[in-house]
């Protein structure tokens, strides 16, 4: 228990390790997303450079192994050459020993019968070609007989050769170092020395074969050794004794202080790269020393040929791993771009998904999510949190009978299973919520449901809206809506009564006025002779006053016709209208002198019948205040003075006291008395009421019999 | 000028008696008939009512009427007179108090053929009768009378 435990505990440690290090990495690789050129460069380094370490590995073992396959091969060439070699005087000593231990030979050699045991060599040349000369001589060292014979020779002693002290030694077969020949052609030779015992082993003899090295040379030359590799022999006192390159003819060349020449004729075999003092070049050279004779071999071959193959094959390992580091670094690149692609693309969305968090939570509509199945809350935004008074701990895992009332609960929940059954979105235009701390308020709410892939709903999501205050705004407006037409219609049954009056007054009141001067009429007609001057004149009294109140009843009308009737805006050529009206009242009294100058070109914007009824009254005036003035001047024109501009009607009549300029325009005030000016006091209350529904102003400057001059604007 | 009988559609006693003098002083003197109201007036000209019975050949050759009447409005009156055959073609004459601009309007739409405002001055009132005689009872021409069905 306690050790599954600890593999757990372990287990974990090492989890947490790797998502560390996977962690990190990923730091790392936004880094380097983020275009981090270290990071980017630590990543290539990273991944290239096991690449190149393992190149460099291969490079180096491949070449340590090549060259020691180079230089082991040419060990063996040596030591194959030295066995060779060896076989080889083998071969010439076991002749020699055969010739030598012939029964006749050695018979006849007894006996000093040295011709006649030559004559019995004759053969040997011919049937071992390599061997050049054979010749016995006595166990001095004495030349006794020779084949082919020399003269010269014969009889001459020549224990000073090397082939003579090697066997004379303790008279074993001696190989001989290189000599040169006695005799003229005086090539070099080997010789191979037998001594020639009686059977009672007396020495009686030696049997010398002697070789030409160019046989060496022959032999050096059937071991195969490369393209530039050649096999040299050394004889046991470091004379050259066969090589390829060089004639084996004249001097004898001596190697005893070539370094491998010496380590060879100490018995010691190797490989050594040395550098060739004769032909200026590095070459390998195994040496391998011949046994039992003293000699050495030595194959040498230039390192430029010997370590052709290594340095190709080596050649060949570079392009494959350069090709294995481009590849690696392409990959890298790649595997770099791939991943900070995902990692970027990953960052954008974690960005998107807290953008969509903050739009969601700061989202002034309250926005709640529940599952599908229990409609439990899983989401509820900041604004539900206001609305409803519940903080999201309290809410999510929730349902709503866990927070509403019964009843409340009960509908929204039966909204839901309906939005969530036919999958489509429900407007529930009104609702009541009992909140934590507003106690009832009314939500506008939309829900729908949130399908998976395969149509299955997941969510239902709900956005509300808290209407309580637009609803009581909307209440509020409606209510003083319908206060308003309440109010229009009780305007328009109070307009209908005003005219109904209106049209009363106009009819009615007439009548009355109309049998008050008729029948005063009458009763001046019919009673004329019952009637005093007095009397007539009461009568005639009572006929003014009534057909003054007619026209007082006429104007007062008037008046109110200007304000009810309906307003058109259009272009008023107020020039002809001025005109027009001029000759009117010329017309009703055409004896009067009086000029009237009207401008050019005035035109308003205003309701053609007011306008008419203003100027007309405008005009009116004017022409009943210069009435007393003969020769008089009525003006109609366009003035601009301090900035103001405005259309006057000037006069030179009678004028008035500026003092009493406010009671001017109030209906039925008069500043003239009616027996001087006729009148009701109408006629500029009527001017002011049209110039101020055109929004324009009215007003009056004069002097007592200076005239006066009226101003308007539109 | 004896058989061109002028009907009278005044509710107003005073009126009546002023249009009556008038007509006096300018000495028209064809035969008036006065019609208290509306209905009266459509009783006169239809042969209705009071007026049943009475002989349809015979018809106004003008009718001054007023507007402002009990039971049928003047306008009324008009309307009836002009959707009617018998009497579409007679010359009403509208005498009134009313300057309103919606009676002149209506009157006229209605086929009035002249519209007269009863002036208060009575010498005025009795010039535009006596004008009013001579032109509908003397120079106009009126309409072929036609025999009633």
């Amino acid at each position: 228990m306690i050790e599954l435990r600890e593999n757990l505990a372990c287990k974990r440690r090492l989890d947490s390790v790797f998502t560390g290090i996977a962690k990190s990495f990923r730091r790392v690789l936004l880094k380097a997303a983020e275009k981090n050129k270290p990071i980017q460069a630590a990543i290539v380094v990273t991944i290239v450079s096991p690449v190149l370490l393992i190149a460099a590995f291969a490079y180096f073992a491949t070449y340590h192994d090549l060259t020691e396959f180079t230089l082991s091969r040419r060990q063996s060439i040596a030591s194959l050459a030295a066995t060779a070699l060896e076989y080889k005087f083998d071969r010439l000593t076991d002749i020699g020993i055969a010739l030598a231990t012939r029964v006749r030979s050695r018979q006849l050699i007894g006996e000093g019968k040295w011709d006649e045991a030559i004559a019995t060599l004759k053969s040997v040349r011919e049937d071992f070609p390599f061997i050049d000369r054979v010749f016995l001589a006595d166990p001095t060292g004495t030349l006794m007989a020779d084949t082919p014979v020399l003269a010269e020779v014969r009889g001459k002693n020549f224990a000073h050769r090397d082939w003579y002290q090697g066997v004379s030694h303790n008279w074993e077969p001696y190989i001989s170092n290189v000599y040169q020949r006695a005799a003229e052609p005086r090539y070099n030779v080997i010789a191979v020395s037998i001594p020639i015992r009686t059977e009672e082993k007396t020495i009686v003899g030696i049997l010398v074969l002697q070789v030409q090295l160019d046989a060496l040379v022959g032999w050096s030359k059937s071991i195969e050794i490369g393209a530039s590799g050649f096999v040299y022999f050394v004889d046991r006192k470091g004379q050259l004794a066969a090589h390829p390159k060089i004639s084996s003819e004249g001097e004898i060349i001596d190697y005893s202080t070539v370094p491998v020449v010496q380590k060879v004729l100490r018995g010691q075999s190797g490989v050594e790269i040395v550098l060739n003092p004769l032909e200026q070049e590095e070459q390998i050279a195994a040496y391998a020393p011949v046994p039992k004779t003293g000699w050495g071999v030595v194959a040498a071959e230039s390192t430029r040929t010997a370590f052709a193959r290594r340095d190709e094959n080596l050649k060949g390992l570079l392009i494959r791993y350069g090709l294995i580091f481009l590849v690696s670094c392409i990959l890298t690149y790649v595997i770099l771009h791939v991943l900070s692609a995902r990692e970027r693309a990953e960052a954008e969305r974690q960005r998107f998904e807290k953008l969509l968090n903050s739009v969601v939570e700061n989202n002034p509509v309250m926005i709640f999510l529940k599952d599908a199945k229990e409609l439990r809350f899983v989401l509820f935004n900041k604004a539900a949190e206001t609305i409803t008074g519940y903080t999201r701990e309290a809410v999510i895992g929730k349902n709503d009978y866990d927070l509403f009332p019964t009843e409340e609960a009960d509908f929204f929940t039966a909204k839901d299973r309906e939005v969530l059954a036919q999958r489509a979105a429900v407007d529930i235009a009104e609702e009541g919520i009992h909140t934590k701390h507003q106690g009832l308020r009314l939500l506008h709410t939309r829900k729908m449901a949130l399908l998976d892939p395969d149509g299955t709903p997941q969510y239902l999501l709900g956005v509300s809206e808290d209407i309580t205050e637009r609803k009581r705004a909307e209440e509020s407006i409606r209510r003083l809506n319908a206060e308003l037409q309440n109010q229009s219609i009780q305007l328009q049954a109070a307009n209908k009564e005003l005219e109904a009056f209106s049209y009363s007054v106009s009819h009615d009141l007439r009548a009355p006025l109309r049998s008050i001067d008729g029948f005063s009429q009458a009763l001046l007609e019919d009673y004329a002779d019952k009637l005093d001057e007095e009397g007539k004149n009461n009568l005639q009294r009572v006929r003014a006053s009534s057909q003054h109140m007619a026209q007082l009843i006429d104007d007062l009308l008037k008046l109110s016709r200007v304000t009810r009737s309906e307003m058109r805006r259009e272009p008023v050529d107020l020039t002809a209208m001025a005109h027009a009206l001029a000759a009117d009242l010329q017309s009703t009294a055409p004896e009067r002198q009086i000029t009237f100058v009207i401008a050019d070109g005035l035109v308003a914007q205003g309701d053609t019948a007011l306008l008419r009824i203003a100027m007309e009254n405008l005009l009116d005036n004017a022409w009943k205040y210069t009435s007393k003035h003969p020769g008089a001047q009525i003006e109609f024109g366009f003035s601009r003075n301090n900035g103001q501009s405005a259309y006057f009607v000037r006069d030179d009549g009678a004028g008035f006291d500026m003092t009493y300029a406010d009671k001017l325009f109030g209906a039925f005030q008069r500043l003239h008395s009616v027996t001087e000016f006729k009148g009701t006091g109408i006629g500029l209350a009527t001017v002011q009421r049209i110039i101020r529904r055109h929004g324009g102003r009215v007003w009056a400057e004069a002097k007592v019999n200076q005239g006066a001059t009226f101003y308007f604007t539109l | 000028m004896g058989d061109k009988i002028i009907l009278l559609v005044e509710d107003n006693p005073d009126d009546e008696a002023l249009t009556l003098r008038a007509l006096k002083k300018n000495n028209i003197q064809n035969r008036v008939v006065v019609a208290r109201d509306g209905a009266e007036a459509l009783d006169y000209f239809f042969g209705t009512g009071a007026y049943a019975g009475r002989n349809m050949s015979v018809m106004p050759t003008v009718t001054l009427l007023d507007l402002k009447l009990p039971k049928v409005d003047g306008l009324e009156v008009l309307r009836r007179l002009r959707g009617d055959e018998r009497t579409r073609n007679l010359p009403v004459v509208i005498l009134t108090s009313s300057k309103e601009e919606q009676d002149l309007l209506n009157g006229y739409k209605l086929g009035a053929n002249s519209y007269i405002r009863k002036p208060v001055d009575f010498n005025q009132f009795t010039e535009s009768v006596r004008q009013l005689g001579l032109y509908w009872l003397v120079l106009n021409e009126p309409p072929p009378r036609r025999e009633a069905p």
